[in-house]
């Protein structure tokens, strides 16, 4: 056998345990990748399988979360209208604190204002105190003093009634000298002595003017004469027996003549004259015709 | 028969059987070199002797799980 068929030949036993080598290693490869590719296969399907169970759920859950978003959207819209109105309100509120701050403060202002006066007034008040105080104290002296002139005065008064009444005494010797004067002078019947009676004839007085007002016309029982009570009295210089005249609206109505006097009023018997007169309540009297 | 000590007998020329050894180591070369480049491809890490995992691909890993 020549030498290059030798080497030949052992060339192509080394290239064939190489081949076989490789061809073992790559069978062995393939026959592993073939397995592990069934395998993926297998894994993807069963991924895909997963997948779609996933699906399922994601788009369950998907639908599950939107309506969980609706009604989050919808608690979302609710809140902020919640929010928006509580805003107003607290803006509102706001106001009405700028307000309620403004007023307070006015108010003490107000206050500090009403202190100031109150003490002001407290002050009046100590000096109106201590003036009302004094002038009490002036009043009680002024009153003792008013007392002590009411005594004075009301033994004044009756000092004073008594000497009125001397005068009227006085004056009524004097009316009754004069009255018997004038009798004496006039020297009709029924003139008395100068140490003085009454006069029959009704008499009227010269002295001072007298004015008064019938108080009241009544029929005496006895004698049925009009009796007319005046308010004129021996305290008016008024006597029994004294004629006096009784005019309404200027005009002459009747006479009078005093029957009976008191202090201030007296009794007298009207005469009309023969007239067709009427004396009245209110009628005026006087002393004289003027 | 020849004996020991003798000259060397001449080698024969090649002949059919040599063309068709080297035939087949040409083929054989050929198939190495194909089968090589394909184990390459199929070995581990480019490696055409290199022998992949036997361990299969674990699915509990792939388990997709639902959204909470």
């Amino acid at each position: 056998m020549h030498i290059l068929t030798k080497v030949l030949v052992i060339t192509a036993a080394v290239l064939s345990v190489f081949l076989a080598a490789l061809t073992i290693a790559y069978s062995t490869n393939a026959e592993r990748i073939v397995s592990q590719f069934q395998a993926e296969r297998n894994l993807k399907v069963a991924a895909l399988g997963a997948l779609d169970a996933a699906k399922g759920q994601a788009g369950e859950e998907q639908a599950r979360l939107n309506a969980q978003i609706e009604k989050l959207y919808g608690d979302l819209a609710t809140r902020t209208a919640d929010f928006n109105r509580l805003e107003a309100g607290i803006t509102t509120l706001q106001g009405e604190k700028a307000k309620a701050l403004a007023d307070y403060q006015s108010l003490q202002a107000k206050i500090a204002e009403l202190g100031e006066t109150a003490k002001t007034q407290a002050n009046l008040i100590t000096s109106y105190r201590d003036e009302v105080t004094t002038l009490r104290k002036n009043e009680l002296t002024y009153r003792q003093q008013a007392l002590e002139m009411d005594d004075r005065l009301s033994d004044l008064e009756s000092q004073r009634e008594v000497l009125e009444q001397t005068v009227r005494a006085l004056q009524e010797q004097l009316a009754e000298a004069r009255t018997q004067q004038e009798t004496l002078v006039q020297g009709g019947p029924g003139a008395v002595s100068a140490t003085g009676l009454k006069s029959a004839e009704p008499f009227v007085s010269s002295g001072p003017l007298v004015a008064g007002r019938v108080e009241s016309v009544s029929k005496d029982a006895a004698t049925g004469a009009l009796l007319a009570k005046i308010n004129l009295g021996s305290n008016d210089l008024v006597r029994e027996n004294q004629k006096l005249f009784v005019g309404r609206g200027g005009e002459f109505v009747a006479n009078v003549v005093v029957l009976k006097t008191d202090l201030k009023w007296s009794i007298a018997r009207i005469d009309t004259l023969g007239r067709a007169v009427e004396v009245r309540e209110g009628d005026q009297v006087l002393s004289r015709l003027q | 028969m020849q004996m020991p000590g003798g000259r060397a007998r001449r080698g024969g020329s090649p002949d059919v059987y040599t063309a068709m050894a080297f035939a087949a180591v040409v083929f054989l070369a050929t198939a190495c070199v194909f089968v090589y480049l394909a184990a390459s491809k199929v070995g581990k890490d480019g490696n055409a002797f290199g022998l992949q995992d036997a361990t299969q691909p674990n699915a509990a890993g792939i388990s997709l799980k639902a959204g909470r």
